[in-house]
Formats: structure tokens, C-alpha cells, sequence
């Protein structure tokens, strides 16, 4: 599949009908879904064949892009009922093997952690997430806790932790971050003992999504993060 | 829910594994099977999951399948029959409706719109 086809079928993916905002949902846009799935497939060999797991899949963006690439499997998850539910008519309309998969990753992570911190090593598996097994692929576009009254700094972070400790050690997650905290990142997979390699540096246009942006269009700098375990050899 | 995932699902509470699966609705997909796809996910998958689920499915598998052998078979490439069977479970089968139940803490899920919910307070409003 070329570029352009991916990102044409990917524009028919719709969006959330009414954006939640404690949730922070910002659909992706299918040009960078398509930069990201590409990146995973064509320079790594990450998506056709393997089994990917679409973290805070809101409408379905990405899983359905790594369907189309020929992922083997792919299991999208959310907490929003309303965005998995267009999912589903996405994926149907799209048919690409996708499953969905309704699950709480901020209350499992907490679950996860009580009585323990979540820095220093990662989580032996899981991050409270009900698989019994780690998958191939994790792609994600996390919430970056744009809301600073709502408790959600650092949330980007716990869905990045979680989709790490869902990761087999030799699969790979590839994530989006601000690239105002490309340092912090760097950082974070160092503390992590991940290896966390920046894929480029993007310009999203989040068009207008919530009453309380001023601007009917921001652009804001985004950077395509790949993260895989040390032991991984390539 | 395919068979795929339903094999890699684990209780949220405390990781019991395989869930039961008590299917009210499925419907069948319709794809090809992709041989090669299967041999490829085939050491990722949990026999004693599959088994699980080929029981609590049978009412809803298409008429001449053949039964899981008890273990995976060492050469699955020339198990025709088995890679059939793998195929329909794994790829074709989609639950619709039902609940998926722990074995261990007996913890129940709902599936709706083929979707189960994992979510734990509203999965389990009793506790």
C-alpha cells in the first residue's frame, strides 16, 4: 500500500461525534497516522504480520491504519462507550481485522501502583491492563495533559508506561509527544531502561474542538517517539 | 471479540485465565484463510485458551468443524483440519453478545455490540 492510499482510506475513518474533554480527545489526523504507521512498517518491519495493540484508540485511527498495513492482529482499547462504538462502524466499514476492547488504562494503572511508585523500573507487565500476554506492537497518540486543573500532568507518561510494560521485549511502541518535552522524554526512557529514539518532528493542526479555545485553528509541534527494550537487537 | 483477542483476555482483577465465555449472539466473518498468518501467531496463542473457547462456542461454529486436538500439534503446518479450525475460531467467529467469567474470582464481563466491557466498577455494580 503506498502513502497516499493509506492516508486516503484513513480519511474516511470518522471522528468522535461530541470530543470529550476530561478525556482530552483529539482525533488524530490521518496524515500523521499515516507518518507514524509507515515509519513502524517500512523502516522497522513492525506492523505487517504482528500482533499491535491501538492504546486509547478513541474512533480508531491508528488501529485500523496498522489493519490496513496487514497487521496480523490488531486490539484497539478505550474507556469512552461513544468512541467505541464509531469505531466499530469504522472498522466495519474499513474491514480490517480490528477487535475493541473497553478498558480503563488510567484506573488499571492505578491499580497497578497501589503501594508502589511508578518510577525507577518498569511494571513486570501489564499496567493492570487484562491481557495475559505482551503484544508485538503498541501504537498510541496519549493524552498530553493539556488540562493542568484536572490532575493530568504526567498522563502522557502513564499511558506511555503502560503501553511499554504491554510490549513483548523484542516488539516496539511508537508513541506522539510535545516536542516541547522531547528532553524530558529522552530522559524518562533513560530512568526507564528503554531505548527512545525521536522519528521526526511534526506540525499538527488541531482545528477548533472545545469551547474554550480562543483560536479557531493552533498548531502545535509534535514528535513521533519509537521505544523499544534494550534487549531488543536492531 | 474474535477469537484472537478473546485468547490473549485475562481477568482485570486478578489475571485468571481462560475466560469463560457465555455467548448469546455471534455472527460470521467472512475472510480467507491466510495459512502462513496462522503458522505466524500460532506460538503466541494459549492451547488450553483455544480449547476454552472451541466448548463454550460450539453452538456457534459452523457444521464439520473438527474438534482441538489436546495439545498443539508439533507440525501444525500439515493439520489441515486443525488450521481450519484455528481459522473459524481464531478469525471468523465474532461474539456479539454474552458475558466472559473468570474462572478464579468469577468476575463477570459483559459483551455488547461485540465489545466487552473491562471496566470494573460497572462490570460488577454488586460489589
Amino acid at each position: 500500500m503506498k502513502d497516499w492510499e493509506l492516508e486516503q482510506a484513513l480519511q474516511d475513518v470518522q471522528l468522535f461525534a461530541k470530543p470529550k474533554i476530561e478525556l482530552e480527545q483529539y482525533a488524530t489526523p490521518p496524515e500523521l497516522a499515516k507518518h507514524m504507521l509507515m515509519t513502524a512498517e517500512r523502516t522497522y518491519g513492525d506492523i505487517e504480520g504482528k500482533c499491535v495493540l491501538d492504546l486509547g484508540c478513541g474512533t480508531g485511527m491508528l488501529g485500523i491504519g496498522a489493519g490496513l498495513l496487514e497487521a496480523g492482529s490488531v486490539v484497539g482499547v478505550d474507556v469512552d462507550p461513544d468512541a467505541l462504538r464509531v469505531a466499530q462502524e469504522n472498522i466495519d466499514e474499513a474491514e480490517v481485522a480490528m477487535d475493541l476492547v473497553r478498558c480503563d488504562v488510567f484506573a488499571s494503572r492505578r491499580r497497578a501502583e497501589e503501594g508502589a511508585t511508578c518510577d525507577g523500573r518498569l511494571a513486570p507487565y501489564g499496567g493492570g491492563l487484562p491481557f495475559r500476554t505482551a503484544f508485538d506492537t503498541v501504537v498510541l497518540n496519549p493524552p498530553f495533559g493539556a488540562n493542568k486543573d484536572r490532575q493530568a500532568k504526567g498522563i502522557d507518561l502513564l499511558f506511555l508506561h503502560t503501553a511499554l510494560s504491554l510490549c513483548s521485549a523484542d516488539g516496539a511502541v511508537y508513541s506522539l509527544h510535545k516536542s516541547s518535552t522531547r528532553d524530558h522524554i529522552q530522559q524518562v526512557g533513560d530512568k526507564w531502561g528503554v531505548r527512545a529514539e525521536p522519528q521526526g518532528e511534526y506540525v499538527w493542526n488541531l482545528s477548533k474542538t472545545y469551547k474554550h479555545q480562543k483560536k479557531s485553528t493552533m498548531d502545535i509541534r509534535v514528535d513521533l517517539w519509537r521505544f523499544c527494550h534494550k534487549s531488543r537487537g536492531d | 471479540m474474535r477469537g484472537l483477542t478473546h485468547n490473549l483476555l485475562a481477568c482485570l482483577k486478578c489475571q485468571g485465565y481462560p475466560l469463560r465465555l457465555a455467548c448469546t449472539k455471534a455472527e460470521h466473518l467472512d475472510c480467507e484463510l491466510d495459512v502462513e498468518q496462522i503458522l505466524r501467531i500460532h506460538p503466541k496463542l494459549d492451547w488450553a485458551g483455544l480449547q476454552s473457547l472451541f466448548g463454550d462456542l460450539k453452538g456457534f461454529l459452523e457444521d464439520g468443524v473438527v474438534p482441538l486436538p489436546d495439545a498443539a500439534p508439533a507440525n501444525l503446518a500439515a493439520e489441515e483440519g486443525v488450521l481450519k479450525t484455528l481459522h473459524h475460531l481464531l478469525e471468523e467467529v465474532k461474539v456479539v453478545e454474552g458475558q466472559l467469567e473468570c474462572p478464579n474470582c468469577q468476575t463477570k464481563f459483559q459483551i455488547k455490540d461485540a465489545i466487552p466491557n473491562m471496566v470494573l466498577n460497572e462490570a460488577a455494580p454488586s460489589e
